[in-house]
């Protein structure tokens, strides 16, 4: 998957435009909330991936999401 | 198993959550929560009330008194008082007979569960031949109003299951589970709830496979053999998360919370109630039930129709 499609599917997953979003958005910036929190958990764990509580409650950037989602 | 169940009459929707909380749409609520509007109880309605609600119902579809119960179990963490136990108050507002053992038992998500299992060796061991089992809650009395995640997620309700040796004997076995280092993920202190949207998410996808693979292997069973998958409606996004993550076929896999939210212990049975008034219950029919929450507690079982 490119970085483009990844974030595209964060974006997907946050209700965010796609061509808004980079690596380096802050996510206080764009409405970061519980349901986003849970949105990304379900996201890595279709990926193989798990996101811990206290990891997602620390990410402070679209970048944080990707690096552990994916 | 007969089952009826009462939900409140105050309803809080998710306009009056928008109005609340001016960030959110409806639309932004439904689609991930997968509920419309949940009932809430008055300020002085209790989890007794909604219960001895359930229970005349049940006995009225079936035009039946209590004469017959010779067991009460009464799931609710919202008792009346820290004493007595609201089984015993219970039966005294149903007019049972006092020959009758009851007990309340203190559980959540899970709590039908564990209810099911305790009937189901009352009667096969013989200590009782008609178990009322009701299930009880009001969390919404414990959120707190800047609490917009958690209040848009439960609803108060109760509901009400007899098991006579019958149903009893169409109950599988059990597959039980308890964790109570996560104690602190769910919690009511101070008389206000407190939940980790995130871990309780993440135990949950970590039990349900296993327990699922647990419960058939117990019943020597496979999914091919389950005809529904009737889990604990905690919220929509989580349970279409489960659903996909384990690979379970949506027509076998029951969602639907759009007009009670998670009424906790009574999602399972009111769920079941559901599908009985839409028809979809067919003798032989296997359904998997499956509870996970709070303790953190979680349990399933396998039932024929």
């Amino acid at each position: 998957m490119t970085e483009q499609e990844k974030l595209e599917r964060v974006a997907d997953i946050l209700d965010q435009d796609a061509l808004s979003l980079k690596s380096d958005t802050r996510l206080d910036e764009i409405g970061w909330d519980s349901m986003g929190m849970l949105s990304v958990i379900a996201l890595a764990k279709t990926n193989g991936k798990t996101v811990t509580g206290q990891q997602v409650r620390s990410f402070e950037t679209v970048g944080d999401i990707l690096g552990a989602a994916f | 198993m007969d089952i009826a169940y009462y939900l409140p009459e105050g309803i809080l929707g998710n306009k009056d959550l928008v109005r609340m909380y001016p960030e959110w749409t409806e639309e932004k609520v439904y689609s991930k929560t997968g509920i419309s509007s949940r009932h809430v109880v008055g300020a002085e309605e209790t989890a007794l009330d909604l219960a001895e609600h359930a229970v005349r119902r049940l006995f009225e579809a079936k035009n039946m008194g209590g004469d017959c119960v010779d067991y009460l179990l009464l799931c609710t963490q919202s008792g009346e008082y820290r004493l007595p136990s609201s089984a015993c108050l219970l039966q005294k507002r149903l007019g049972l007979a006092n020959s009758i053992g009851a007990i309340s038992f203190d559980h959540g998500c899970s709590g039908y569960i564990y209810g099911l299992s305790l009937a189901k060796g009352l009667v096969s061991g013989g200590m009782a031949k008609n178990v009322l089992l009701v299930t009880s809650e009001t969390y919404t009395k414990y959120i707190s109003p800047d609490d917009k995640s958690t209040r848009s997620i439960f609803g108060d309700g109760a509901a009400a299951t007899l098991i006579d040796e019958v149903a009893a004997a169409k109950i599988g076995a059990f597959s039980f589970g308890t964790d109570g280092s996560g104690a602190e993920k769910l919690i009511v202190r101070d008389g206000t709830l407190f939940m980790d949207g995130p871990d309780i998410f993440n135990f949950t996808l970590d039990v349900v496979p296993k327990t699922m693979e647990d419960v058939l292997a117990k019943n020597n069973l496979t999914r091919d053999d389950i005809d529904l998958f009737v889990f604990h409606q905690a919220n929509k996004f989580m349970l279409d998360t489960i659903r996909k993550v384990n690979g379970l076929p949506r027509d076998k896999f029951y969602v639907n919370l759009e007009t009670t939210g998670n009424t906790v212990s009574s999602t399972i049975p009111i769920a079941l109630k559901q599908l009985e008034d839409a028809g979809k219950l067919k003798p032989g029919m296997k359904i998997m039930l499956m509870g996970f929450g709070v303790g953190l507690s979680w349990g399933a079982t396998i039932i024929t129709i």
